[in-house]
């Protein structure tokens, strides 16, 4: 299970958006842990401001209030995995998992070592040169993720990774990131909407209310891996996370 | 081997030969039936005649029709390659750059709805009558289709796309040359060739400018010696090296975004 160092620490953040009809809170004075090498789910209704949270760990958003602290060992660096797979259409497989890399100026020879290692990890070997628009959303996802993983970066942000993938994807997806994270421990902090997602991925997992959302309850699903959908203990936590969970608006 | 592929690519084919062929058709069987004169439409057949003869006479107009063409063509690549040159990356430029667009855009506006024939008097006057004035004209006519196109592209990169490089360190310039401006491309490639439609239509006119050389002024000069045939002669010519250059565009776009159109 988790290491106990500390990797991230939210304190009091807060977060809100102008939009026509005023100001919208989206996140209210949300504080959580984020601990070495767990998988850490973070679920919640649709629209709650689960990406909001993410993007703001990911600095690629400004909170309005409330401190944000990595671990002083972690580069305070993230490897990212979007909803949209957000891959660059003009780049084969090979070239965009490599992209953090060469952004951060590796040398050619390593930077193509690290992908191919990664691209082999997630099973698309014999794909390197295919083009983003030739492959399935599983396969660009794997891709995705072969790219986070390249980054470097010891955690990394999943937002609704599976959620555009049909059911069976999804499923086997599932099991693939759980494959690839017995590999290589990384923290990882991944975000849904799906209840048995969370259950079946998660060492922990903070369930956030609509917005303003806070962070409701926090569970720690006792259930051995590889889990079962279909046993007892996990139909029980699915009830009490329903009955705990609001409906998204 | 027969089988759904080469069966479309073999009815694409025919059906673009079946078009011309009845264009074409229709044109010379209106003139050989006599329902226009043929002092006012040239047959086909008749204007293939007068291309052969013009390979090496001069008459009407001083230069052979290959003289004429090689004359159009420089100055139609010249204002054209010149408006890529400029235009592209001034749109790009602007697109990307928050203070370049708040630069140029006024002035962009300003001089994008003067219509290329208008500059032609204070052209003469400051260029003088010459291959200047008249690349200048073209290039107007070009620019505009390059700039806005390169603008309109670079300004729908993915915010995405840029937040996954900048959260991997991209600076600013790396963003503009690594994201930007590949995602704008298809759309650069688009107005590139628009441009190039834009160039090559506005010859004509551009020529108007005291030429003594050029199809522009063949066609003028046709008109003058009441030899239509000379005139459809030169609106032919135009028009095939319009589609074989716009066609050779396409094929370097291709081969410049392999990552486009694929299976």
């Amino acid at each position: 299970m988790a290491g106990t160092g500390c990797k991230i620490k939210l304190e009091s953040v807060s977060k809100s958006f102008d939009d026509k009809i005023g100001r919208t809170a989206v996140l209210d004075e949300i504080s959580l842990n984020v601990y070495e090498n767990e998988f850490l789910v973070i679920l919640g209704p649709g629209q709650c401001g689960k990406t909001v949270l993410l993007n703001i760990i990911a600095d690629m958003e400004q909170a309005d209030s409330g401190t944000i602290t990595f671990d002083p060992q972690s580069s305070g660096q993230t490897g990212f995995v979007f909803q949209r797979y957000a891959l660059f259409n003009w780049k084969n497989v090979l070239k965009n998992v490599e992209l953090p890399l060469k952004f951060k100026g590796a040398e050619k020879e390593q930077r193509q070592n690290t992908a191919m290692k990664y691209i082999e990890m997630v099973g698309l070997k014999g794909f390197e040169k295919a083009y983003p628009s030739q492959l399935s959303g599983g396969m660009k996802q794997r891709v995705g993720i072969a790219r986070a993983y390249a980054s470097g970066n010891d955690i990394i942000l999943m937002d609704e990774p599976f959620g555009a993938l049909d059911a069976q994807t999804r499923y086997q997806m599932q099991d693939e990131l759980l494959k690839i994270r017995s590999k290589e421990k990384k923290t990882i902090v991944f975000v849904t909407n799906n209840i048995e997602e969370a259950i079946y991925m998660g060492d922990r997992i903070l369930l956030l209310s609509n917005k303003p959302s806070k962070v409701v309850k926090e569970y720690v699903p006792d259930l051995e891996r590889p889990r079962k959908n279909t046993s007892s203990q996990f139909m029980e936590l699915r009830d009490e996370i329903t009955a705990n969970m609001d409906l998204a608006l | 081997m027969y089988n759904e592929k080469t069966r479309s690519v073999g009815m694409k084919v025919f059906l673009n030969v079946s078009g011309l062929l009845m264009f074409f058709g229709i044109w010379e069987l209106v003139v050989a039936l006599g329902l226009i004169s043929e002092k006012k439409l040239v047959a086909p057949s008749a204007i293939f005649m007068t291309f052969i003869d013009k390979l090496t006479n001069v008459v009407p107009d001083g230069n052979t029709i290959i003289v004429h063409t090689l004359t159009s063509l420089e100055l139609v690549l010249i204002g054209f390659v010149l408006s890529c040159l400029i235009g592209v990356p001034l749109g790009l430029l602007m697109g990307f750059f928050k203070p370049a667009n708040r630069f140029f855009t006024p002035i962009f506006e300003i001089i994008r709805p003067i219509p290329p024939l208008a500059w032609i008097p204070i052209v003469i006057v400051v260029l003088g009558i010459g291959i200047q004035a008249e690349a200048f004209i073209i290039f107007v006519a070009a620019f505009v289709p390059c700039v806005i196109n390169s603008y309109t592209g670079i300004q729908a990169t993915s915010k995405t796309l840029l937040d996954v490089a900048k959260t991997a360190g991209a600076s600013k310039t790396q963003l503009f040359f690594k994201v930007g401006i590949p995602s704008a491309l298809p759309m650069v490639f688009t107005g590139i060739k628009i441009s190039f439609g834009s160039a090559w239509a506005t010859l004509v006119a551009a020529e108007m400018i005291a030429s003594t050389v050029g199809l522009g002024f063949m066609i003028q000069q046709g008109r003058n010696a009441v030899r239509p045939d000379i005139v459809l002669l030169g609106m032919s010519v135009i028009g095939l090296i319009g589609a074989a250059l716009t066609g050779l565009l396409s094929i370097l776009e291709k081969k410049a975004l392999p990552w486009r159109n694929l299976k």
